[in-house]
Protein backbone atom coordinates (compact mmCIF):
# COMPACT_ATOMS: atom_id res chain seq x y z
CA UNK A 1 0.00 0.00 0.00
CA UNK A 2 2.79 2.36 0.74
CA UNK A 3 4.36 1.79 -2.91
CA UNK A 4 0.62 2.73 -4.28
CA UNK A 5 0.65 5.42 -2.21
CA UNK A 6 4.20 7.26 -2.82
CA UNK A 7 3.63 6.42 -6.72
CA UNK A 8 0.65 8.40 -6.78
CA UNK A 9 1.70 10.93 -4.87
CA UNK A 10 4.71 11.95 -6.45
CA UNK A 11 2.71 12.19 -9.68
CA UNK A 12 0.13 14.23 -8.35
CA UNK A 13 3.27 16.25 -6.66
CA UNK A 14 5.33 16.94 -9.51
CA UNK A 15 1.93 18.27 -11.13
CA UNK A 16 1.36 20.47 -8.99
CA UNK A 17 5.03 21.88 -8.43
CA UNK A 18 5.10 21.85 -12.47
CA UNK A 19 2.14 24.58 -11.95
CA UNK A 20 3.70 26.56 -9.74
CA UNK A 21 6.16 27.63 -12.22
CA UNK A 22 4.10 30.19 -13.88
CA UNK A 23 5.77 30.85 -16.87
CA UNK A 24 5.59 27.90 -19.37
CA UNK A 25 4.37 25.36 -17.13
CA UNK A 26 2.39 23.68 -19.22
CA UNK A 27 5.69 22.38 -21.30
CA UNK A 28 5.35 18.52 -21.64
CA UNK A 29 8.36 17.94 -21.30
CA UNK A 30 9.21 19.02 -18.14
CA UNK A 31 10.51 15.84 -16.26
CA UNK A 32 10.60 12.51 -17.93
CA UNK A 33 9.34 10.02 -15.83
CA UNK A 34 10.92 7.08 -14.78
CA UNK A 35 8.03 4.45 -16.00
CA UNK A 36 5.12 4.03 -17.28
CA UNK A 37 2.96 3.80 -14.37
CA UNK A 38 4.45 7.32 -13.44
CA UNK A 39 3.96 8.59 -16.85
CA UNK A 40 0.31 7.95 -16.98
CA UNK A 41 -0.50 9.03 -13.45
CA UNK A 42 1.42 12.59 -14.64
CA UNK A 43 -0.89 12.36 -17.24
CA UNK A 44 -3.95 11.73 -15.66
CA UNK A 45 -3.86 14.81 -12.81
CA UNK A 46 -2.40 16.65 -15.71
CA UNK A 47 -5.89 16.35 -17.61
CA UNK A 48 -7.66 16.60 -13.73
CA UNK A 49 -5.79 19.85 -13.46
CA UNK A 50 -7.04 21.08 -16.98
CA UNK A 51 -10.38 20.24 -16.21
CA UNK A 52 -10.46 22.96 -13.61
CA UNK A 53 -10.48 25.80 -16.00
CA UNK A 54 -14.02 23.90 -17.35
CA UNK A 55 -15.66 26.04 -14.44
CA UNK A 56 -15.24 29.06 -16.19
CA UNK A 57 -18.49 30.39 -18.05
CA UNK A 58 -17.59 30.28 -21.81
CA UNK A 59 -17.31 33.36 -23.83
CA UNK A 60 -17.78 34.01 -27.28
CA UNK A 61 -14.72 35.94 -28.89
CA UNK A 62 -15.28 38.99 -30.56
CA UNK A 63 -14.70 37.63 -34.92
CA UNK A 64 -11.36 40.42 -35.20
CA UNK A 65 -9.87 37.78 -32.42
CA UNK A 66 -9.36 35.00 -35.22
CA UNK A 67 -8.80 37.29 -38.05
CA UNK A 68 -5.95 38.78 -36.38
CA UNK A 69 -4.55 35.46 -35.26
CA UNK A 70 -4.83 33.89 -38.65
CA UNK A 71 -3.47 37.44 -39.77
CA UNK A 72 -0.38 37.07 -37.28
CA UNK A 73 0.36 33.48 -39.09
CA UNK A 74 0.37 35.03 -42.12
CA UNK A 75 3.47 37.37 -41.71
CA UNK A 76 5.28 34.39 -39.90
CA UNK A 77 8.16 33.48 -42.13
CA UNK A 78 8.45 30.09 -40.91
CA UNK A 79 5.30 29.05 -42.79
CA UNK A 80 5.57 27.47 -45.88
CA UNK A 81 1.91 28.06 -48.05
CA UNK A 82 1.47 24.95 -50.20
CA UNK A 83 -0.08 25.38 -53.89
CA UNK A 84 -3.90 24.29 -53.92
CA UNK A 85 -2.47 22.81 -57.31
CA UNK A 86 0.84 21.81 -58.59
CA UNK A 87 2.40 24.42 -60.81
CA UNK A 88 0.21 24.32 -63.65
CA UNK A 89 2.49 25.13 -66.77
CA UNK A 90 2.28 28.21 -68.78
CA UNK A 91 0.35 27.14 -71.89
CA UNK A 92 1.08 27.08 -75.23
CA UNK A 93 0.90 29.78 -77.70
CA UNK A 94 -2.95 29.22 -79.17
CA UNK A 95 -2.22 27.34 -82.40
CA UNK A 96 -2.72 29.72 -85.51
CA UNK A 97 -5.19 28.92 -87.98
CA UNK A 98 -3.84 29.05 -91.17
CA UNK A 99 -4.03 32.43 -92.21
CA UNK A 100 -5.93 33.26 -95.40
CA UNK A 101 -3.66 35.31 -97.95
CA UNK A 102 -3.12 38.56 -96.47
CA UNK A 103 -5.92 40.82 -98.59
CA UNK A 104 -4.73 43.91 -100.24
CA UNK A 105 -4.77 46.92 -97.71
CA UNK A 106 -7.78 48.40 -97.89
CA UNK A 107 -6.27 51.65 -99.05
CA UNK A 108 -5.62 50.31 -102.37
CA UNK A 109 -9.21 49.90 -102.39
CA UNK A 110 -9.93 53.43 -102.91
CA UNK A 111 -7.11 54.54 -105.53
CA UNK A 112 -8.74 58.03 -106.45
CA UNK A 113 -7.38 57.44 -109.62
CA UNK A 114 -6.13 55.50 -112.73
CA UNK A 115 -7.07 52.13 -114.17
CA UNK A 116 -8.55 51.34 -110.67
CA UNK A 117 -10.61 54.01 -110.51
CA UNK A 118 -12.66 53.00 -113.38
CA UNK A 119 -13.94 49.76 -111.87
CA UNK A 120 -17.52 49.62 -111.16
CA UNK A 121 -18.30 50.55 -107.77
CA UNK A 122 -20.50 47.15 -107.16
CA UNK A 123 -17.04 44.78 -107.25
CA UNK A 124 -15.15 46.78 -105.47
CA UNK A 125 -17.56 47.00 -102.47
CA UNK A 126 -17.66 43.33 -103.51
CA UNK A 127 -14.68 42.77 -103.03
CA UNK A 128 -14.39 44.85 -100.00
CA UNK A 129 -16.39 43.10 -98.17
CA UNK A 130 -14.72 39.54 -98.85
CA UNK A 131 -11.35 40.94 -97.57
CA UNK A 132 -13.16 42.15 -94.64
CA UNK A 133 -15.38 38.73 -94.31
CA UNK A 134 -11.85 37.07 -94.51
CA UNK A 135 -10.04 39.54 -92.12
CA UNK A 136 -13.07 38.47 -89.54
CA UNK A 137 -12.75 34.51 -90.10
CA UNK A 138 -9.11 34.39 -89.55
CA UNK A 139 -9.51 36.43 -86.46
CA UNK A 140 -12.19 34.13 -85.01
CA UNK A 141 -10.23 31.18 -86.08
CA UNK A 142 -7.35 32.04 -83.99
CA UNK A 143 -9.87 33.28 -80.81
CA UNK A 144 -11.31 29.80 -81.22
CA UNK A 145 -8.04 28.21 -81.40
CA UNK A 146 -7.13 30.65 -78.09
CA UNK A 147 -10.02 29.71 -76.18
CA UNK A 148 -9.61 26.05 -77.21
CA UNK A 149 -6.39 25.70 -75.75
CA UNK A 150 -7.31 27.64 -72.60
CA UNK A 151 -10.28 25.49 -72.22
CA UNK A 152 -7.78 22.76 -72.18
CA UNK A 153 -5.40 24.35 -70.09
CA UNK A 154 -8.13 24.52 -67.42
CA UNK A 155 -9.37 21.41 -67.59
CA UNK A 156 -5.43 20.16 -67.04
CA UNK A 157 -5.28 22.23 -64.28
CA UNK A 158 -8.88 21.15 -62.87
CA UNK A 159 -7.41 17.18 -63.32
CA UNK A 160 -4.50 17.98 -61.24
CA UNK A 161 -6.22 19.75 -58.49
CA UNK A 162 -8.89 16.85 -58.38
CA UNK A 163 -6.23 14.30 -58.12
CA UNK A 164 -3.85 16.67 -55.66
CA UNK A 165 -7.45 17.50 -53.58
CA UNK A 166 -7.82 13.45 -53.53
CA UNK A 167 -4.36 12.60 -52.62
CA UNK A 168 -4.87 14.89 -49.36
CA UNK A 169 -7.83 13.37 -48.32
CA UNK A 170 -6.41 9.65 -48.69
CA UNK A 171 -3.62 11.56 -46.18
CA UNK A 172 -6.35 12.30 -44.08
CA UNK A 173 -7.98 9.67 -43.62
CA UNK A 174 -5.28 7.83 -43.32
CA UNK A 175 -4.05 10.70 -40.28
CA UNK A 176 -7.20 10.18 -38.63
CA UNK A 177 -7.77 6.50 -38.76
CA UNK A 178 -3.75 6.95 -37.41
CA UNK A 179 -5.28 9.32 -34.75
CA UNK A 180 -8.20 6.95 -33.86
CA UNK A 181 -5.80 3.91 -33.33
CA UNK A 182 -3.02 5.86 -31.28
CA UNK A 183 -6.01 7.07 -29.09
CA UNK A 184 -7.90 3.86 -28.55
CA UNK A 185 -4.38 2.37 -27.76
CA UNK A 186 -3.98 4.67 -25.24
CA UNK A 187 -7.21 4.68 -24.20
CA UNK A 188 -6.91 0.93 -23.38
CA UNK A 189 -4.09 1.64 -21.15
CA UNK A 190 -5.64 4.47 -19.75
CA UNK A 191 -8.38 2.29 -19.09
CA UNK A 192 -6.87 -0.37 -16.67
CA UNK A 193 -4.99 2.63 -14.71
CA UNK A 194 -8.43 4.42 -14.28
CA UNK A 195 -10.54 1.22 -13.29
CA UNK A 196 -10.40 0.86 -9.62
CA UNK A 197 -8.26 -2.30 -8.68
CA UNK A 198 -6.39 -1.64 -11.50
CA UNK A 199 -2.74 -3.44 -10.58
CA UNK A 200 1.20 -2.23 -11.75
CA UNK A 201 4.19 -4.79 -12.04
CA UNK A 202 6.88 -2.42 -12.52
CA UNK A 203 9.60 -3.68 -13.64
CA UNK A 204 13.30 -2.85 -13.26
CA UNK A 205 17.09 -3.83 -14.01
CA UNK A 206 18.28 -6.06 -10.61
CA UNK A 207 22.00 -4.93 -9.13
CA UNK A 208 24.13 -6.12 -12.25
CA UNK A 209 22.08 -6.55 -14.82
CA UNK A 210 23.00 -6.90 -18.68
CA UNK A 211 20.58 -3.65 -19.46
CA UNK A 212 20.68 -1.15 -16.66
CA UNK A 213 18.40 1.08 -18.42
CA UNK A 214 15.48 -1.68 -19.23
CA UNK A 215 12.33 -1.25 -18.24
CA UNK A 216 8.97 -2.80 -18.37
CA UNK A 217 5.56 -2.45 -16.66
CA UNK A 218 2.90 -5.23 -16.27
CA UNK A 219 -0.74 -3.85 -16.30
CA UNK A 220 -3.27 -6.15 -14.58
CA UNK A 221 -6.80 -5.63 -15.31
CA UNK A 222 -9.34 -5.48 -11.87
CA UNK A 223 -10.49 -8.98 -13.01
CA UNK A 224 -6.89 -9.82 -12.33
CA UNK A 225 -7.01 -12.23 -15.80
CA UNK A 226 -6.03 -9.81 -18.73
CA UNK A 227 -2.93 -7.94 -18.67
CA UNK A 228 -0.59 -5.70 -21.21
CA UNK A 229 3.02 -5.70 -20.79
CA UNK A 230 5.02 -2.66 -22.41
CA UNK A 231 8.63 -3.09 -22.61
CA UNK A 232 11.35 -0.24 -22.82
CA UNK A 233 14.91 0.38 -23.57
CA UNK A 234 15.42 -3.36 -23.94
CA UNK A 235 17.90 -4.53 -26.98
CA UNK A 236 17.08 -6.56 -29.71
CA UNK A 237 17.54 -10.28 -28.49
CA UNK A 238 21.01 -11.44 -29.99
CA UNK A 239 21.06 -14.13 -32.71
CA UNK A 240 18.80 -18.05 -31.68
CA UNK A 241 17.59 -15.98 -28.90
CA UNK A 242 13.91 -14.41 -27.22
CA UNK A 243 12.92 -12.77 -24.69
CA UNK A 244 11.04 -14.57 -22.05
CA UNK A 245 8.27 -13.64 -19.45
CA UNK A 246 7.82 -15.39 -16.74
CA UNK A 247 4.94 -15.32 -13.74
CA UNK A 248 6.34 -16.67 -10.67
CA UNK A 249 3.55 -17.75 -8.38
CA UNK A 250 4.47 -19.63 -4.78
CA UNK A 251 7.65 -18.78 -5.28
CA UNK A 252 7.93 -21.00 -8.83
CA UNK A 253 8.31 -18.62 -11.98
CA UNK A 254 5.62 -20.20 -14.44
CA UNK A 255 6.58 -19.97 -17.90
CA UNK A 256 4.59 -17.50 -20.21
CA UNK A 257 4.75 -15.47 -23.16
CA UNK A 258 8.14 -15.09 -25.79
CA UNK A 259 8.93 -12.17 -27.24
CA UNK A 260 10.95 -10.63 -29.81
CA UNK A 261 12.63 -6.61 -29.51
CA UNK A 262 12.86 -4.73 -32.91
CA UNK A 263 15.16 -1.81 -32.94
CA UNK A 264 12.93 1.78 -32.11
CA UNK A 265 10.17 -0.39 -31.05
CA UNK A 266 8.16 -0.78 -27.91
CA UNK A 267 7.15 -4.55 -27.06
CA UNK A 268 3.55 -4.47 -26.56
CA UNK A 269 1.72 -8.20 -25.33
CA UNK A 270 -1.08 -8.75 -23.85
CA UNK A 271 -2.84 -11.75 -22.24
CA UNK A 272 -5.88 -12.72 -20.68
CA UNK A 273 -4.39 -15.77 -18.47
CA UNK A 274 -2.89 -14.32 -15.72
CA UNK A 275 -1.76 -17.33 -13.02
CA UNK A 276 -3.68 -16.50 -10.11
CA UNK A 277 -1.62 -15.38 -6.98
CA UNK A 278 1.05 -14.37 -9.52
CA UNK A 279 2.99 -12.15 -6.62
CA UNK A 280 6.48 -11.51 -9.34
CA UNK A 281 6.91 -11.05 -12.81
CA UNK A 282 10.53 -11.61 -14.42
CA UNK A 283 11.59 -11.18 -17.82
CA UNK A 284 15.10 -13.04 -19.16
CA UNK A 285 17.06 -13.97 -22.38
CA UNK A 286 16.17 -17.59 -23.15
CA UNK A 287 16.88 -19.99 -26.32
CA UNK A 288 14.61 -19.26 -29.41
CA UNK A 289 10.92 -19.85 -28.33
CA UNK A 290 11.31 -20.05 -25.02
CA UNK A 291 12.54 -22.18 -22.19
CA UNK A 292 10.22 -24.68 -19.43
CA UNK A 293 12.17 -22.86 -16.84
CA UNK A 294 14.58 -19.48 -16.51
CA UNK A 295 17.93 -20.30 -17.41
CA UNK A 296 19.79 -17.04 -18.00
CA UNK A 297 19.86 -14.31 -14.92
CA UNK A 298 16.93 -11.95 -14.67
CA UNK A 299 17.08 -8.86 -16.78
CA UNK A 300 14.31 -6.97 -15.17
CA UNK A 301 12.14 -8.32 -12.61
CA UNK A 302 9.12 -6.54 -10.31
CA UNK A 303 8.89 -8.94 -6.61
CA UNK A 304 5.48 -7.02 -5.68
CA UNK A 305 2.44 -4.80 -7.05
CA UNK A 306 0.91 -1.62 -6.55
CA UNK A 307 -3.01 -1.15 -6.72
CA UNK A 308 -4.13 1.81 -8.68
CA UNK B 1 -6.13 -10.66 -26.81
CA UNK B 2 -7.62 -7.57 -25.55
CA UNK B 3 -6.68 -6.36 -22.00
CA UNK B 4 -9.61 -4.44 -21.48
CA UNK B 5 -12.65 -3.21 -23.55
CA UNK B 6 -11.57 -0.20 -25.54
CA UNK B 7 -12.56 2.76 -24.46
CA UNK B 8 -14.00 4.56 -27.17
CA UNK B 9 -11.98 7.31 -27.78
CA UNK B 10 -14.61 10.62 -28.22
CA UNK B 11 -14.93 12.11 -31.65
CA UNK B 12 -13.45 15.54 -30.37
CA UNK B 13 -10.06 13.78 -28.85
CA UNK B 14 -9.71 12.22 -31.93
CA UNK B 15 -10.64 15.10 -34.24
CA UNK B 16 -8.38 17.71 -31.76
CA UNK B 17 -5.82 15.27 -32.16
CA UNK B 18 -5.50 15.06 -36.14
CA UNK B 19 -5.98 18.70 -36.38
CA UNK B 20 -2.43 18.92 -33.94
CA UNK B 21 -0.75 16.44 -36.51
CA UNK B 22 -2.21 19.00 -39.32
CA UNK B 23 -0.52 21.83 -37.80
CA UNK B 24 2.90 20.59 -38.80
CA UNK B 25 1.85 21.45 -42.35
CA UNK B 26 1.41 24.93 -40.72
CA UNK B 27 -1.93 25.09 -42.63
CA UNK B 28 -3.53 28.48 -40.92
CA UNK B 29 -6.97 27.01 -41.81
CA UNK B 30 -5.97 24.30 -39.51
CA UNK B 31 -5.36 26.29 -36.33
CA UNK B 32 -8.51 28.24 -37.43
CA UNK B 33 -10.12 25.21 -36.98
CA UNK B 34 -8.81 24.49 -33.38
CA UNK B 35 -9.52 27.83 -32.73
CA UNK B 36 -12.82 27.85 -33.31
CA UNK B 37 -13.50 24.62 -30.94
CA UNK B 38 -11.56 25.89 -28.08
CA UNK B 39 -11.70 29.89 -28.26
CA UNK B 40 -14.94 29.84 -26.34
CA UNK B 41 -13.89 28.03 -23.46
CA UNK B 42 -10.18 29.59 -23.14
CA UNK B 43 -11.57 33.13 -23.41
CA UNK B 44 -13.66 32.14 -20.58
CA UNK B 45 -10.60 30.95 -18.06
CA UNK B 46 -8.80 33.87 -19.26
CA UNK B 47 -10.85 36.51 -18.54
CA UNK B 48 -11.92 35.17 -14.89
CA UNK B 49 -8.11 35.35 -14.78
CA UNK B 50 -7.81 38.68 -15.83
CA UNK B 51 -11.06 40.46 -16.19
CA UNK B 52 -10.01 42.85 -18.23
CA UNK B 53 -11.38 42.02 -21.97
CA UNK B 54 -8.78 42.91 -23.84
CA UNK B 55 -5.79 41.42 -22.18
CA UNK B 56 -7.99 38.01 -22.11
CA UNK B 57 -7.82 38.42 -25.73
CA UNK B 58 -3.99 38.94 -25.75
CA UNK B 59 -3.83 35.75 -23.70
CA UNK B 60 -5.62 33.24 -26.00
CA UNK B 61 -3.78 34.58 -28.79
CA UNK B 62 -0.48 33.97 -27.45
CA UNK B 63 -1.93 30.70 -26.30
CA UNK B 64 -2.93 29.68 -29.98
CA UNK B 65 0.40 31.62 -31.56
CA UNK B 66 2.16 29.27 -28.57
CA UNK B 67 0.80 26.33 -30.18
CA UNK B 68 1.33 27.07 -33.70
CA UNK B 69 5.33 27.54 -32.86
CA UNK B 70 5.33 24.62 -31.19
CA UNK B 71 2.92 22.30 -33.30
CA UNK B 72 5.87 19.78 -34.10
CA UNK B 73 6.64 19.09 -30.36
CA UNK B 74 3.23 18.56 -29.32
CA UNK B 75 3.31 15.46 -27.71
CA UNK B 76 -0.48 13.74 -28.00
CA UNK B 77 1.00 10.73 -25.56
CA UNK B 78 1.56 13.15 -22.61
CA UNK B 79 -1.23 15.58 -22.78
CA UNK B 80 -4.90 15.98 -24.59
CA UNK B 81 -4.84 19.24 -26.98
CA UNK B 82 -7.94 20.83 -24.56
CA UNK B 83 -5.60 20.35 -21.39
CA UNK B 84 -2.46 21.72 -23.19
CA UNK B 85 -4.18 24.74 -24.79
CA UNK B 86 -5.59 25.60 -21.17
CA UNK B 87 -2.45 25.00 -19.07
CA UNK B 88 -0.35 26.91 -21.58
CA UNK B 89 -3.28 30.24 -21.43
CA UNK B 90 -3.46 29.97 -17.18
CA UNK B 91 0.31 30.42 -17.40
CA UNK B 92 -0.03 33.09 -19.97
CA UNK B 93 -2.91 34.92 -18.29
CA UNK B 94 -1.02 34.72 -15.04
CA UNK B 95 2.14 35.69 -16.35
CA UNK B 96 0.24 38.64 -16.98
CA UNK B 97 -1.97 39.57 -14.11
CA UNK B 98 1.80 39.89 -12.64
CA UNK B 99 3.43 42.37 -15.22
CA UNK B 100 3.69 45.60 -13.77
CA UNK B 101 0.45 46.39 -15.68
CA UNK B 102 -1.30 43.69 -15.05
CA UNK B 103 -4.74 44.04 -12.87
CA UNK B 104 -5.96 41.90 -10.06
CA UNK B 105 -9.55 40.47 -11.18
CA UNK B 106 -12.49 39.61 -9.36
CA UNK B 107 -14.65 36.34 -11.17
CA UNK B 108 -17.79 38.74 -11.03
CA UNK B 109 -16.15 40.18 -14.40
CA UNK B 110 -15.62 37.30 -16.31
CA UNK B 111 -18.90 35.76 -16.13
CA UNK B 112 -20.85 38.34 -17.68
CA UNK B 113 -20.40 37.85 -21.21
CA UNK B 114 -20.79 34.17 -21.55
CA UNK B 115 -21.35 32.67 -25.09
CA UNK B 116 -24.49 31.61 -26.85
CA UNK B 117 -22.71 28.54 -28.41
CA UNK B 118 -25.85 26.15 -29.82
CA UNK B 119 -24.77 22.55 -29.75
CA UNK B 120 -21.06 23.12 -28.22
CA UNK B 121 -22.30 25.19 -25.49
CA UNK B 122 -24.35 22.38 -24.11
CA UNK B 123 -21.40 20.22 -24.17
CA UNK B 124 -19.06 22.94 -21.72
CA UNK B 125 -21.72 23.52 -19.98
CA UNK B 126 -22.59 20.01 -19.23
CA UNK B 127 -18.68 19.31 -18.35
CA UNK B 128 -18.53 22.18 -16.26
CA UNK B 129 -21.80 21.23 -14.38
CA UNK B 130 -19.93 17.73 -13.76
CA UNK B 131 -16.55 19.65 -12.90
CA UNK B 132 -18.65 21.81 -10.61
CA UNK B 133 -19.88 18.59 -8.89
CA UNK B 134 -16.70 16.84 -8.64
CA UNK B 135 -15.01 20.25 -6.74
CA UNK B 136 -18.32 20.12 -4.41
CA UNK B 137 -17.59 16.72 -3.14
CA UNK B 138 -14.17 18.16 -1.55
CA UNK B 139 -13.98 19.54 1.89
CA UNK B 140 -13.93 22.96 1.49
CA UNK B 141 -10.67 23.66 2.24
CA UNK B 142 -8.79 21.29 -0.08
CA UNK B 143 -11.54 22.72 -2.97
CA UNK B 144 -9.61 26.34 -1.71
CA UNK B 145 -6.35 25.48 -2.05
CA UNK B 146 -6.58 24.06 -6.10
CA UNK B 147 -8.45 27.15 -6.56
CA UNK B 148 -6.05 29.34 -5.18
CA UNK B 149 -3.08 26.95 -7.08
CA UNK B 150 -5.36 27.10 -10.29
CA UNK B 151 -6.85 30.41 -10.89
CA UNK B 152 -4.78 32.67 -8.94
CA UNK B 153 -1.06 30.59 -9.46
CA UNK B 154 -0.47 30.85 -5.54
CA UNK B 155 3.26 29.22 -4.75
CA UNK B 156 2.62 26.83 -1.86
CA UNK B 157 4.94 30.11 0.37
CA UNK B 158 1.77 32.10 -0.66
CA UNK B 159 -1.02 30.06 0.01
CA UNK B 160 0.76 29.28 3.49
CA UNK B 161 1.03 32.89 4.06
CA UNK B 162 -2.71 33.47 2.51
CA UNK B 163 -4.61 30.58 4.30
CA UNK B 164 -2.17 30.91 7.68
CA UNK B 165 -1.58 27.17 7.42
CA UNK B 166 1.95 25.01 7.66
CA UNK B 167 3.47 24.57 4.37
CA UNK B 168 2.88 20.75 4.83
CA UNK B 169 -0.76 21.34 5.46
CA UNK B 170 -1.07 23.28 2.10
CA UNK B 171 0.84 20.07 0.47
CA UNK B 172 -1.31 17.91 1.96
CA UNK B 173 -4.63 19.49 1.00
CA UNK B 174 -3.48 19.98 -2.35
CA UNK B 175 -2.85 16.36 -2.81
CA UNK B 176 -5.75 14.94 -1.13
CA UNK B 177 -7.82 17.51 -3.49
CA UNK B 178 -6.35 16.58 -6.77
CA UNK B 179 -6.43 12.97 -5.98
CA UNK B 180 -10.14 12.99 -4.76
CA UNK B 181 -10.58 14.93 -8.18
CA UNK B 182 -9.48 12.43 -10.19
CA UNK B 183 -11.19 9.69 -8.98
CA UNK B 184 -14.16 12.22 -9.20
CA UNK B 185 -13.23 13.38 -12.86
CA UNK B 186 -12.63 9.85 -14.12
CA UNK B 187 -15.46 9.91 -17.05
CA UNK B 188 -14.49 13.51 -18.19
CA UNK B 189 -10.87 12.18 -18.37
CA UNK B 190 -11.40 9.12 -20.21
CA UNK B 191 -13.26 11.52 -22.74
CA UNK B 192 -10.11 14.02 -22.99
CA UNK B 193 -8.03 10.85 -23.69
Amino acid sequence: MSGERASEERAAEAVLLELERVAGSADTAVTAPDDEVAEVLRRLYLETLGLLGATALPVEPPPELRARLLAGLTGDETQEVEPLAPPVPVPAPPRQAPAPPPPEPLAREIPLRGAAARRPRGRRRLWAATAFLGLAAAALAVWAAYLQSELDATAARLQRAEAHAESAARAHREELAAARGETAESGRRLALVTAPGAAVFSLRPPPGARQPSARATLFVAPDRKRWLLEARNLAPEPPAQDYQLWFVVDGIPLRGEVFEVRPGQTPRLTGEDLPPRTAAVWITLERQGGAPAPSAPMLLAAESSIRL
Amino acid sequence: MAIETPVRPSSSAVDDLALARRLADRRPETLGELYDRHAPALLGIARRILGDAGEAEAAVQETFLDLWSQADRFDAARVSVPTWLVLVLRSRALDRRRSPGGRPTTTAVAQKETATLGADGAAFERRRQRVLAALAELPAAQRQVLELIFWEGLSRGELEERLGLTRETVRNLALAGLKALRRGLRDEIRELI
